[in-house]
C-alpha cells in the first residue's frame, strides 16, 4: 500500500480563508463549552502549520483501528540513561518517512549523554492507551521509537533536545516540550483525534455478500442528522427504504409491508426491532457496529421473510479494557459498560491468546411521561395520564477459545418493554362520561447463544439456541388481547470449505412456541386502519386458548467462486409455518461478475415466504387454514467504483406478491384469506462517499410503484406506503477534530390516500361512515396523495475532551424549507372536507453523551 | 377542544406537532342539516306502556285519539313499525326528509348489538337485493316542527311493514345467518348542504314466542338453520330498554357571552345490561369542552337565543333527545 499525505496540503505559515472561517466557527462553540488545555498540540489540518521540517508522512503499517490495550503507565518522566535505545519498544517502529532511517541511531560518543524519555500514550477523551505511535525527538527525527501496544515507549534523547512529537494516523501530531524533570505532560501524554478521516476507505469497503446490500458503519450511522442515533432510522436514507410515518424508524422496503421484514442481531432473530409506535429501534447503537440491509434477492440463509433482511451486526471482538457511557437527552437517558473479565496473561502457549471473556451491558429508559404535565396543562388539550414509556436493556458476552480447534461464542440478553396509558374525553366515546381510555404494554426478552467451532477439514459448525418470550397485554377501549409467547429455536448450521472455489452451507432451524391467548376484540382489518374500517360495526370475536406451535426451516446456500471475478449463490430454503397448509420449498439464486477492478454487474432471483400474522392464522380469531404469503424477486445490478473513496450502487427490482392475507369472500366465518396480490418494480440509485478528507456522506434516489389488487374489484390500486419518489442527501463535515456538523435533506413523494366524497350518517353508531365514489373493494382505492415532503435536518456535535472521558454535546434541528411538512390528514367527522395536519416548521433535539 | 382518533394516535408518536391547532370541522355546530335521531316505535297497549321507557303518545290514524307507541328493538317479524327521522338545521332552512333505498343482505353475522347493527366490514361478503317483503310508506301528516328559533327541529314519520319469518329464511343459505337490512334517507334543505343517513337492523323473532322458534327450527326441513344458530339468535333478540335522559340542565340565568357554562343531563336508570352508551351535543354557536360527555361545558360566542340538543343512544337501537333554548347575555 502506498503512502498517503494524512492531511491537506496546506502545511505552510499562512492562515487560509477555510482556516479564518473555521476558527470562528470554532470560537462560536467554544464560547460556552470549556475546553481543558494540556499539552501543546498541533493540528496540522486545522490550523495549517506544522513545525518546519517536520516529516511529511508515515509508513503506512498501522491504518487501521489504533492498538489499544491495559494502559499502564502514567506521565512521561526522563532520566540519565547510558543505555541504547530499548531495542523491545522500538524493534516493530518505523522511521519517520523521508530522511528517516529504518533503524533508530545511537551514536557511541552520544550514548553517556543521552537521556531516557518514558510515558504512556494514551487517546484524549477516553484514556485508551495509543500503540504503534511514533514518538522522536522533535529536532532530530532519527531519534525516535514506536509506542508498543500498552501505548507505553522508552525513547533515548540527546541532551539538548527541547521536544518530543508524536504522530499518529487519526490525530494530531502532538509536540511536548522538556525542561529539566522531563516531559512537561501536565496529566500525561494524550493525543487528540485529528479532523480528517484516515484513509480508510478500502477498508471500509467490504466485499458484499448479498446482491442488494447496503451497509452502514456505526459511524456512519451515529452522526447522520434528524436520526437520532437510531441505527435503524438511519436506514430510511437509503434508496427504496421508506418510513412507515414521519416519526417513525419503522420501514417498508421495495413495495412490501413493514411485517414483511425481518431483524436478525447476528443470527438472532428479534420478534421486535421498534418500540412503541416505531419511534425508535430497541438496540441501541452502541451495541452494534453497523447495520446490513438486504433490500431484496437475499440468499438461503434467512427464511420467514418476504421484503427485507435488516442485519444488526454486534461487536464480536473482546473489549481492550473497560469502558462505557452515558447520554441524557430530552426524552431519554441510557447507560452502557464493556470490558472483559477472566482474561489472563501469557503464561503458557495454551492461554497465549486467552483474551478472556468480553462484556458489553446497556440499559435504556425514556422519561417523555414526566412531561405529562405539558400535554394536560389547560382544559383544552388532550388529557393524556401517560405518555409512552420505554425501556430496553442489552447484555452480551463473548469469548473464544483455543481449545481443540478453536470456536467462538457470544451469549446474549436482550429486552425491551414499552407501556402506555391514554384516558381521553373522545369524540367516539362509548360511555356517558365521554371518555375513552387505552393501555398497552408490550414486552419481549431474548436469550440466546452463538456458538462457532471449526472441526476440521474445512468444516465449521455454528450452533444458535434462542428463547423469546413475548408478552403483550392491550387494552383499548373494550378490546383486549393478551397474548403470552415462549418460543424456543435452535438455528444450526454447518459450513463446509471444499475447496478455495465452493462453499456450502446447510442448516436446519427447528422452533417450537408456547402461546397463551385472551382475545376479545373486534375483528381488525388486514391491512391497518382506514377511514373505512369502522370499528362499531366490525364483527367482534373471542379467544381464549394455549396452544403450541412447531415450526422450522431447513435451507442450502452454496457459494461458488469459479474465478476471481465470478461469484455464484444459489441455495434453497424449505419452510413449514404453523400449519400443514403452510409449506413452502424457496429456491435462490444469484450472482456477481466483476467486468473490472472498479465494475461488477449482479443480478438475483428469488422465491420468499413468510408465516401470515399470527394474529389471522389463530383457531377462533383467525383462520387456521391460511397459507404463506409469498413472494417472488428479481434483481439486477451494476456496481461502479471511482475515484479514491467513491462508490455507487444502481439496481433495478421487480417483486410479485401473491397469496398475501385479506378479508375472507367467500367464507365470512373465516374471516380471512390468502386472497390479495401485489407487485412492486423500482430503479434504486446510491452514490457514497467513503469518509475520507473532512467530510463523507452519500446521495440516494429511488423510483418505485407499488401495488395491491383488490379482491374483489380486481383492481390494482396504490399501496399505503408507495412514494414514487425519494431522494436522501446524507454529509458529515468534520470542522475541527471535537466538531462535526451533519445535514440530510430529505424528499419525498407524498403519501397515498383513497378521497372520500362525503359521509352517511350512521343511525346506529352516532357516527359518519365514508363514501367513495366508484367501487371501494376491500382495500383502500389510494387514487390521492398527500402533499411531497421535503425536511431539511441539521446536526451538530462538539466533543469535550477531557483526559480519561469525554462528553459530547449535540444538537439536531428538523426543519421544513417550504413550511411545515405534511406528517398526516384527516377528515372532517361528517366527511365533508379533509385536513392536513402539519409538523412543525422546526424541531430541536438536544443531548449529551459522556463517555470513558 | 375534541380529541379526534387520528390525534390521539399522533399525541403519543410525536409530541411535537401542532395538533393543538384545532381546525377540524366541528360538528357539534349546527350549521348545516343534521339528522342525529331516527328511532322505530311499536304501538302497545295503555297498560303495557306503563313503566316501559321511550314511549310517545301521537295520533297516527288521524282519528284525535292519541296511541301509545314505544321504543322497540329489535324488530319483530311481520310487525308494523313507525320510523322517526328527526331534523335539525339552522332557522330559517326547513328541511325535507325522504328514504332513497331499501335494502337487503344476505349471509350476514348476526353480531351481538341486539339486531341493531349490520357489520360493515363484512358487508362485502353479501348480496345485494330488493327486499320483497319490507315495505316502507311515508306519514306526511305526522310530520311537525317542533322549533323554529334559534334552531329548527323537525319530525319526519314513516310506517315499516316488516317481513314474516318465512320471508326472513326464503333466501338462507346453509352455513349463514339471518338477512339483515339497510333503510337510506337523505335530508335537503335550500342553501345547505344536505345529510344522508341510514339505519340497519335485523328483524329476529321475539324469543318469548317458542313457536317462532320451532318453526326455525324445522326451516328447511332437514335442519338448515343449526339449533346453535337458534340459540344465538334467541340470545340477540330479547327486547332492548332503550336509554332515557332527564332534560338538559343549565344555569340558563349565567349563560354570557365567552363565558364558561357548565350544561348536563343525567341518564335514568342503568343501561340495559350495560349496554355502551354514545352521547352526543349540537349547539347553535361557540365551543364544547367535550361533546360525547352526558357534563361538560359550554362557551357560547354570540349573545342573544342560543339552542342546546343532547342525545344518547345505546348503540342497541335506542335513542332518546332533550333540546335547550336559552338566552345568552352579552
Amino acid at each position: 500500500m502506498g503512502l498517503r499525505p494524512l492531511w491537506p496540503a496546506h502545511q505552510g505559515g499562512k492562515m487560509n480563508v477555510h482556516v479564518l472561517v473555521t476558527r470562528w466557527l470554532c470560537a462560536i462553540a467554544l464560547l460556552s463549552l470549556a475546553r481543558p488545555v494540556q499539552a501543546q498540540s498541533t493540528d496540522p489540518a486545522a490550523n495549517g502549520a506544522t513545525e518546519g521540517g517536520a516529516p511529511e508522512g508515515l509508513a503506512a503499517e498501522d491504518s487501521t483501528a489504533e492498538e489499544v490495550g491495559e494502559a499502564s503507565g502514567a506521565a512521561g518522566t526522563v532520566e540519565e540513561s547510558t543505555a541504547p535505545v530499548d531495542s523491545a519498544a522500538s524493534s516493530d517502529a518505523a522511521a519517520p518517512a523521508g530522511d528517516a532511517p529504518s533503524e533508530p541511531v545511537t551514536a557511541p560518543a552520544e550514548e553517556a549523554a543521552l537521556r531516557k524519555v518514558t510515558g504512556v500514550v494514551r487517546v484524549k477523551g477516553t484514556g485508551a492507551p495509543v500503540g504503534g505511535a511514533l514518538v522522536f525527538q522533535s529536532d532530530n527525527k532519527k531519534r525516535f521509537v514506536k509506542s508498543s501496544s500498552d501505548g507505553s515507549f522508552v525513547l533515548d534523547l540527546e541532551p539538548a533536545a527541547a521536544a518530543v512529537s508524536i504522530r499518529k494516523p487519526g490525530f494530531n501530531e502532538l509536540e511536548i516540550q522538556l525542561n529539566a524533570d522531563g516531559l512537561v505532560t501536565g496529566s500525561g501524554v494524550f493525543l487528540e483525534r485529528s479532523a480528517t478521516y484516515r484513509e480508510v476507505g478500502i477498508i471500509r469497503a467490504r466485499q458484499k455478500t448479498e446482491v442488494s446490500q447496503q451497509s452502514l458503519e456505526r459511524s456512519d450511522l451515529e452522526n447522520i442528522a434528524g436520526s437520532g442515533g437510531d441505527a435503524v432510522r438511519g436506514l430510511q436514507s437509503l434508496p427504496s427504504v421508506l418510513p412507515t410515518g414521519t416519526f417513525s424508524a419503522n420501514i417498508v422496503v421495495r413495495g412490501g409491508a413493514p411485517g414483511d421484514n425481518q431483524f436478525y442481531y447476528d443470527r438472532l432473530r428479534l420478534p421486535f426491532v421498534f418500540h412503541l409506535g416505531g419511534l425508535g429501534s430497541v438496540v441501541p447503537l452502541r451495541m452494534l457496529t453497523g447495520v446490513d440491509l438486504y433490500a431484496g434477492g437475499f440468499s438461503a440463509l434467512y427464511p420467514n421473510a418476504t421484503s427485507a433482511i435488516i442485519q444488526l451486526k454486534s461487536d464480536t471482538s473482546v473489549p481492550e479494557r473497560f469502558a462505557g457511557e452515558a447520554e441524557v437527552s430530552l426524552i431519554q437517558s441510557s447507560v452502557y459498560v464493556e470490558g472483559n473479565m477472566f482474561r489472563k496473561e501469557a503464561e503458557s502457549p495454551e492461554t497465549a491468546n486467552d483474551e478472556g471473556v468480553g462484556y458489553r451491558a446497556g440499559f435504556r429508559r425514556s422519561y417523555l411521561e414526566l412531561l405529562t404535565p405539558l400535554f394536560s396543562a389547560g382544559g383544552d388539550g388532550p388529557q393524556l395520564l401517560t405518555v409512552p414509556q420505554i425501556t430496553d436493556y442489552q447484555f452480551v458476552l463473548n469469548g473464544k477459545h483455543q481449545r481443540g480447534r478453536g470456536g467462538t461464542w457470544q451469549f446474549y440478553l436482550l429486552g425491551a418493554a414499552d407501556r402506555l396509558k391514554l384516558k381521553a374525553r373522545t369524540s367516539f366515546s362509548d360511555n356517558a362520561e365521554g371518555e375513552s381510555s387505552f393501555s398497552l404494554f408490550n414486552y419481549f426478552e431474548v436469550m440466546g447463544l452463538r456458538y462457532s467451532m471449526q472441526i476440521g477439514n474445512g468444516l465449521g459448525l455454528t450452533f444458535v439456541p434462542q428463547q423469546t418470550l413475548i408478552i403483550i397485554d392491550q387494552r383499548f377501549f373494550d378490546n383486549k388481547v393478551k397474548v403470552k409467547q415462549s418460543a424456543y429455536s435452535l438455528d444450526s448450521f454447518l459450513t463446509k470449505n471444499f475447496s478455495k472455489t465452493f462453499t456450502a452451507v446447510v442448516g436446519l432451524r427447528p422452533e417450537i412456541e408456547f402461546n397463551t391467548t385472551d382475545v376479545d376484540a373486534i375483528q381488525f382489518p388486514t391491512g391497518g386502519f382506514s377511514p373505512f374500517f369502522d370499528p362499531d360495526t366490525a364483527p367482534r370475536n373471542t379467544e381464549k386458548r394455549k396452544r403450541r406451535v412447531e415450526s422450522g426451516a431447513a435451507y442450502l446456500d452454496l457459494l461458488f467462486e469459479p474465478s476471481d471475478k465470478v461469484v455464484l449463490n444459489p441455495g434453497v430454503i424449505y419452510q413449514r409455518g404453523t400449519t400443514s397448509y403452510q409449506e413452502e420449498i424457496d429456491p435462490r439464486v444469484s450472482g456477481r461478475y466483476r467486468l473490472t477492478d472498479a465494475h461488477a454487474v449482479k443480478a438475483a432471483w428469488g422465491q420468499y415466504s413468510q408465516r401470515p400474522n399470527p394474529a389471522f392464522d389463530t383457531q377462533d380469531y383467525g383462520n387456521p387454514r391460511l397459507r404463506m404469503e409469498r413472494a417472488d424477486h428479481y434483481v439486477v445490478g451494476w456496481e461502479y467504483a471511482f475515484l479514491n473513496n467513491w462508490s455507487s450502487d444502481i439496481q433495478g427490482y421487480y417483486k410479485d406478491l401473491y397469496q398475501l392475507v385479506g378479508p375472507n369472500l367467500r367464507n365470512p366465518q373465516d374471516i380471512y384469506d390468502n386472497n390479495i396480490k401485489g407487485r412492486a418494480k423500482g430503479v434504486e440509485v446510491l452514490v457514497k462517499k467513503n469518509p475520507s478528507g473532512r467530510w463523507d456522506g452519500w446521495l440516494s434516489y429511488g423510483y418505485s410503484i407499488s401495488e395491491r389488487q383488490d379482491p374483489l374489484s380486481k383492481k390494482w390500486r396504490l399501496s399505503d406506503f408507495d412514494r414514487t419518489h425519494a431522494v436522501s442527501l446524507v454529509g458529515k463535515y468534520k470542522v475541527t477534530g471535537q466538531w462535526t456538523l451533519g445535514s440530510k435533506l430529505e424528499y419525498l413523494t407524498g403519501s397515498p390516500y383513497t378521497d372520500i366524497k362525503g359521509g352517511v350518517y350512521n343511525q346506529n353508531t352516532g357516527r359518519y361512515r365514508p363514501v367513495v365514489s366508484g367501487e371501494l373493494g376491500v382495500i383502500d382505492v389510494n387514487d390521492k396523495r398527500a402533499p411531497d415532503y421535503l425536511q431539511l435536518d441539521l446536526r451538530s456535535d462538539y466533543d469535550v475532551w477531557l483526559d480519561t472521558w469525554s462528553y459530547k454535546w449535540f444538537i439536531e434541528l428538523l426543519t421544513a424549507p417550504l413550511g411545515a411538512n405534511v406528517v398526516g390528514g384527516r377528515w372532517a367527522p361528517d366527511y365533508s372536507k379533509r385536513e392536513w395536519i402539519r409538523g412543525l416548521p422546526v424541531i430541536p433535539n438536544l443531548g449529551i453523551k459522556a463517555s470513558f | 377542544m375534541k380529541i379526534t382518533a387520528t390525534r390521539v394516535g399522533l399525541v403519543f408518536t410525536a409530541f411535537a406537532l401542532n395538533s393543538c391547532a384545532d381546525s377540524e370541522k366541528k360538528l357539534y355546530l349546527l350549521e348545516e342539516v343534521r339528522t342525529p335521531v331516527l328511532q322505530f316505535y311499536e304501538q302497545v297497549e295503555t297498560s303495557a306502556a306503563e313503566g316501559r321507557r321511550g314511549c310517545i303518545d301521537l295520533d297516527v290514524d288521524g282519528d284525535a285519539v292519541a296511541e301509545k307507541w314505544c321504543q322497540q328493538f329489535p324488530l319483530r317479524p311481520e310487525a308494523t313499525v313507525l320510523l322517526r327521522l328527526v331534523g335539525l338545521s339552522p332557522p330559517g332552512a326547513p328541511v325535507s326528509a325522504s328514504i332513497t333505498s331499501i335494502r337487503q343482505f344476505v349471509n350476514l353475522p348476526l353480531g351481538t348489538s341486539r339486531g341493531a347493527r349490520l357489520s360493515a366490514a363484512t358487508a362485502v361478503n353479501s348480496k345485494e337485493v330488493q327486499p320483497e317483503s319490507l315495505s316502507l310508506q311515508e306519514r306526511p301528516n305526522l310530520a311537525r316542527t317542533l322549533v323554529e328559533e334559534p334552531l329548527r327541529l323537525q319530525e319526519f314519520y314513516f310506517t315499516l311493514k316488516l317481513p314474516s319469518v318465512d320471508d326472513l329464511f326464503a333466501g338462507f343459505e346453509a352455513g349463514g345467518s339471518l338477512p339483515g337490512y339497510t333503510v337510506a334517507y337523505e335530508a335537503t334543505s335550500p342553501d345547505h348542504r344536505n345529510d344522508a343517513g341510514a339505519v340497519s337492523f335485523f328483524v329476529l323473532p321475539d324469543p318469548e314466542k317458542s313457536d317462532l322458534y320451532d318453526g326455525l327450527l324445522n326451516q328447511g326441513g332437514d335442519a338448515r338453520i343449526s339449533p346453535d344458530v337458534v340459540e344465538q339468535i334467541k340470545k340477540q333478540a330479547r327486547t332492548n330498554t332503550p336509554p332515557e335522559m332527564s332534560e338538559v340542565a343549565a344555569n340558563a340565568a349565567a349563560a354570557r357571552k365567552d363565558k364558561e357554562l357548565e350544561i348536563s343531563f343525567t341518564l335514568l336508570g342503568d343501561p340495559d345490561e350495560g349496554a355502551k352508551q354514545r352521547v352526543q351535543w349540537f349547539v347553535t354557536n361557540g365551543e364544547l369542552e367535550a361533546e360525547a360527555s352526558a357534563k361538560t361545558k359550554w362557551i357560547p360566542k354570540k349573545s342573544g337565543n342560543a339552542g342546546l340538543i343532547a342525545m344518547v343512544r345505546d348503540l342497541q337501537g335506542g335513542v332518546d333527545f332533550r333540546f335547550l333554548t336559552l338566552n345568552v347575555a352579552p
